[in-house]
Order: C-alpha cells, then sequence, then structure tokens
C-alpha cells in the first residue's frame, strides 16, 4: 500500500515540474518578456531587480527571458530528438524482433557497437565533428539514441511473440505487418513511454552538455548549458548566472525522473 | 575458468574492430574538406595540400584506412596537429590524472550508496528508505555541471577550505572528488536498494531467516553477496560514463587528463587527437566490460556454465 503512496507522489510531483515546464516552453513567445538577446551592456551581470526579476547575464541579456526561451530549446530539442529515435526504434526493434533471422542479427550488432561508448562519448565526438547546430545536435542525439529504444522493444517483442494471441493471430494468416501494428505495438507502448520518459530527461542532460561544451546550440542562442558555461567564469561576481539556469534545468530533469517512476508504477509493474 | 576468459576474449575481437572502423570514419562525417575546417578557407594552397599529406587524406579511402591501422600498431595513434606530437604519447601523459579522479569517485560513490542501499532495502518502506530514494533522485538529477559551480562557490569561495580548480595536492583531489561521486552514488544507491530488494525477496534468504541464522550473515552473507553480482555491471559502466564525462569534469575542475585534452582537441579541431582520444576511451571501455564480465564469473559459476 506504502508503494502505491510512492508512485502516486511521484506522479503528481513530477507531473506538476514536466508539466509546468512544458507550459514555459509552449508559452514564452506569447509572454511579456524581454527580448532574449536584447544588450543592456552598461548593467551587465546586474543583480535580481523588479525589472529583472532573475537578473542580468552576460552583455546584460535579461536572464528570466533567456531561461524561459532555453526551457523552449531544451524541451524542443529533447521531445524531437526522443520522438524520432523511439519510432525508430520500435520500427526496427519490433521488426527484428519478431523476424528474427539475418535482420535481427545484423541490427544487434550496429546496435552492439553503438553500446561500446561509454557514455556521452559518441555525442561529444560527432558534435565536434559535425559543427554547432541546433540540427547537428538533433542529428547526433538521434543517432546515438535510437539502439536503446531499439534494444528495448526488440527485448519486449520477443517475449510477446509466443504468446498465445500472437500466435493465434498467425494461425488465422495476418500478414507480419498486421500483426505488428495490430497486436504488437499496443503491447509495446507501456514499455516504451516509461523509456521516453527518462529518455527525454537524458537528451535534455546531454542538450545541456553539448551546448555547454560549445558544441550544442551557436553562441547567441538562448541555452541553459550556454548560461552555465557564462556563469562559471564569473561566479564571484554573478553567481545568479549559475543559478538560475541550474535551479532550471535539475527542476526538469527531477520531474521527468518523478514522472518516469511514477509511470513505470502504473504502467510496467514487472519491471520495477 | 580458462576456456570462458578466452571466449570473451575472442568476443571482444570484432567489437574492438568496429569502434577503430567508427572512429576512422568520424573524420569522413565531416562537412566539406577536413582541412580547409582546420586551416580555414583562406589557407595557401601548398599549406592545405601539406596537410593533406600529413593527414594521409590524399590517399584513397582504403589506404587512409590501412594507414590508420597500422597508426594504431606502430604506438603513435598519428600525429596530433595542435601539439606536433604522436597522438599515444600526449594521452599516455595524462591519463594518470583521469584514472586517478574516476578511481577516487568511484571509491566515494561506493562507499556512500552500499549502505545507503542496502538499509533502504532492510527497511523498505520506512521514512529511512524514502529519504535514501530522495537522495538517490537528486543526485541523479543534478547534472555535474551544475554541482561542481555550487560546490566551488559554497566551499572555495565561501568557506576556502578547498581550491577552485586545478591540480596537484590532495586538495585539489576533494571537490571534484565529491562531485563526481554524489553524480555516481544517486544512480548506485538506486540500484544496490532495488538489487537488494530483489534478493531479500528470494526463498533462500527466507530458509537462512528460518533456521534462525544472525540477521547479520543473512544480510551481509546471504544477501548482499548475491545482490552484488548486477551492480559490479553497473560499476563497469559507470567507470566508462566517468571517462566519457571527463571532457566536461575536466573542464569545469581544469584538470590535466584526457578530458581536458579532449576539449582542446576539438576546440581547436584536431581531428587526429579527437579520434585518438575517442579510441582510447572506447578501447578502455570495452576492457572494463570484459574484465567485469570475467569478475562476474567468479562471483557466480553459472554464469559460466552457459
Amino acid at each position: 500500500m506504502k508503494k502505491l503512496g510512492r508512485g502516486k507522489v511521484s506522479l503528481c510531483v513530477g507531473g506538476a515540474l514536466v508539466g509546468f515546464m512544458v507550459c514555459v516552453a509552449v508559452l514564452t513567445p506569447y509572454l511579456p518578456l524581454a527580448t532574449p538577446d536584447a544588450q543592456n551592456l552598461s548593467q551587465q551581470y546586474a543583480s535580481p531587480s523588479w525589472k529583472h526579476p532573475l537578473g542580468l547575464g552576460e552583455n546584460g541579456v535579461d536572464l528570466l527571458s533567456q531561461v524561459f526561451w532555453g526551457a523552449r530549446l531544451s524541451l524542443g530539442v529533447g521531445l524531437g530528438s526522443v520522438t524520432i529515435s523511439s519510432l525508430i526504434g520500435l520500427l526496427l526493434g519490433s521488426w527484428a524482433g519478431y523476424k528474427r533471422g539475418w535482420a535481427d542479427m545484423v541490427l544487434m550488432r550496429i546496435v552492439d557497437l553503438l553500446y561500446a561508448f561509454p557514455g556521452i562519448l559518441l555525442v561529444v565526438a560527432l558534435a565536434a565533428v559535425l559543427g554547432p547546430s541546433i540540427k547537428n545536435m538533433m542529428i547526433v542525439m538521434i543517432a546515438t539514441s535510437w539502439a536503446g529504444y531499439a534494444r528495448l522493444v526488440r527485448g519486449v517483442t520477443l517475449s510477446l511473440r509466443e504468446r498465445e494471441y500472437i500466435q493465434a493471430a498467425n494461425a488465422t494468416g495476418a500478414s507480419s505487418w498486421r500483426i505488428l501494428v495490430k497486436h504488437l505495438w499496443p503491447n509495446l507502448l507501456a514499455p516504451l513511454l516509461v523509456q521516453m520518459t527518462f529518455g527525454l530527461g537524458g537528451a535534455i542532460m546531454v542538450e545541456s552538455s553539448l551546448s555547454f561544451l560549445g558544441l550544442g546550440a551557436p553562441p547567441g542562442t538562448p541555452s541553459w548549458g550556454q548560461l552555465l558555461n557564462q556563469g562559471r567564469e564569473v561566479l564571484i561576481e554573478a553567481n545568479h548566472l549559475v543559478l538560475v539556469p541550474g535551479v532550471a534545468l535539475v527542476l526538469t530533469i527531477l520531474g521527468l525522473n518523478l514522472l518516469g517512476d511514477g509511470l513505470r508504477d502504473r504502467l510496467d509493474p514487472k519491471t520495477r | 575458468m580458462g576456456t570462458y576468459i578466452f571466449r570473451r576474449l575472442l568476443a571482444a575481437i570484432p567489437v574492438i574492430v568496429g569502434v577503430v572502423t567508427l572512429v576512422f570514419l568520424l573524420v569522413h562525417f565531416i562537412p566539406g574538406d577536413p582541412v580547409e575546417m582546420m586551416l580555414g578557407d583562406a589557407a595557401e594552397f601548398a599549406d592545405k595540400e601539406n596537410m593533406r599529406r600529413l593527414l594521409g587524406l590524399n590517399l584513397p579511402m582504403h589506404e587512409q584506412y590501412l594507414l590508420f591501422w597500422k597508426n594504431i600498431f606502430n604506438g603513435t595513434w598519428g600525429h596530433s596537429i595542435a601539439f606536433s606530437r604522436s597522438v599515444l604519447d600526449l594521452i599516455l601523459e595524462r591519463f594518470g590524472a583521469t584514472a586517478l579522479l574516476a578511481g577516487c569517485a568511484l571509491a566515494l560513490g561506493t562507499l556512500v550508496s552500499f549502505p545507503l542501499g542496502v538499509n533502504a532495502a532492510r527497511k523498505a518502506g520506512t521514512a529511512q528508505d524514502s529519504l535514501s530514494v530522495g537522495f538517490a533522485l537528486v543526485g541523479m538529477s543534478v547534472p555535474i555541471y551544475v554541482m561542481a559551480p555550487i560546490a566551488v562557490l559554497l566551499f572555495s569561495i565561501g568557506f576556502r577550505w578547498f581550491p577552485v580548480a586545478g591540480y596537484g595536492t590532495v586538495a585539489h583531489l576533494v571537490l571534484p572528488t565529491i562531485c563526481l561521486g554524489f553524480s555516481l552514488s544517486g544512480m548506485l544507491t538506486r540500484m544496490v536498494r532495488t538489487s537488494m530488494l530483489e534478493t531479500l525477496g528470494e526463498d533462500y534468504i527466507r530458509t537462512a531467516r528460518s533456521k534462525g541464522l544472525a540477521e547479520k550473515y543473512v544480510l551481509f552473507k546471504h544477501a548482499l553477496r548475491n545482490a552484488m553480482i548486477p551492480v559490479i555491471t553497473i560499476l563497469g559502466n559507470m567507470l566508462g560514463g566517468l571517462l566519457a564525462g571527463a571532457v566536461i569534469t575536466e573542464t569545469l575542475f581544469d584538470w590535466p587528463g584526457i578530458g581536458k585534452l579532449f576539449y582542446s582537441a576539438f576546440q581547436s579541431r584536431d581531428y587526429p587527437l579527437i579520434q585518438g582520444v575517442v579510441l582510447w576511451i572506447s578501447i578502455s571501455y570495452v576492457l572494463i566490460n570484459l574484465f567485469v564480465d570475467v569478475l562476474y564469473s567468479v562471483f557466480d559459476p553459472r554464469v559460466r556454465l552457459e
């Protein structure tokens, strides 16, 4: 009983945090904010005030506006890359897991190869080679993260394909595609959704890591990673420059982790 | 046992070949001309040609690939443009610093997370458990580049206990170790707790308890040993992640390891050096995993029989 309670709390708190961030990301262009790149050189790094509630950053840009636009970038890039890579993973993973044979073998070797690079190594290397831009960042994130979804989907498919209802569908002469779309995909949705929630947190961390290293969003684009990098240079004079984007980033990732935990409790109690 | 290790070694070879091939191809993913990217398009034609020859980019693709392998085996790993030196020498000089930091962080993370995780599993559902779960969640949600400036603000600028950044004394090691160790202990506490919870539900634990065994034997001798098995794999993964994440940590703390080398390599578009560092870290990772696999078979003889 106690467990259930904790799951519900996770779901509510996580959902509220993520919901708030999504609202910010969606509504930012319509809010009465300062232009994010409007400079105010005489007041560079000024502390919070009535006019600028979160203070000013490098070149005197309004931090509130920067952080809100940064949320849009982080969530946009994160959602985009997670959606595309999970779709690729769903298609390839379920096909390979259901059909087995050489397609499965080739796919799993590619997945193994991508897994041979630890952590963010391949992401950073590819981003360094392609150069900083939002498009390249998305390409790199998709190229390195689809394998995780494919591996998960394949694993679940392998166990599902032995179930009676799949065998029954097969016996009635349903085509492979029909079995995939009608019978397998609906049952893959729950674990995939849980993975996507955690994946979105991971993607946002990757986005800000790349931007922090100067390999993500091009200079001048409001992004949490870039703000954190600028703030670290002026830690003594203006610590709000680190704290503001830091808190935004941590709350977003915390929210997604909580939401993922809550969803897993509710949708997929076996894998807890 | 011997045949098991031999089999694992054999299985690692195609992975390493794949890694080398992908790292080789990295330079060919560059949009446009890598030489122009390095020197700028205003560079003299002769300079560009020299650079092309130096990197072997004037050769046909298959010869470039062979050259890449030859460089690996002759112990240079290619030639760094920015440093004008052999890539492997540059890496070897700096790897000690990275390994030291990674080792200390892993040790701290383990020391914190094992007691926390075991205790949480034992008292599942209580306030102590919730505290550990909360700690783990925060550890997993605070990236190192948020954690580090806040730690510096508190302990270096506020209390003046430790230097802000740099390398050389034990004091320099403290802050990076704490920041990294904290990040690791989040994930680890969670893994230890989950694994321990699962093990504590097993029949043999009930048997051990019902025959009247003292709780500490049940916990440490029967449960923890078995719960360790999946945790060892995670530790191996984390060590790999630490090596890869060094590029951020070492940039933050001005730590002279391969992460900082990597950072300077992509700042100066030193492609051979980028390739060298990526290759070094990923091959280390493959070898760490190999070692973990072997360790696994020591802890759990069932693995060997598969």
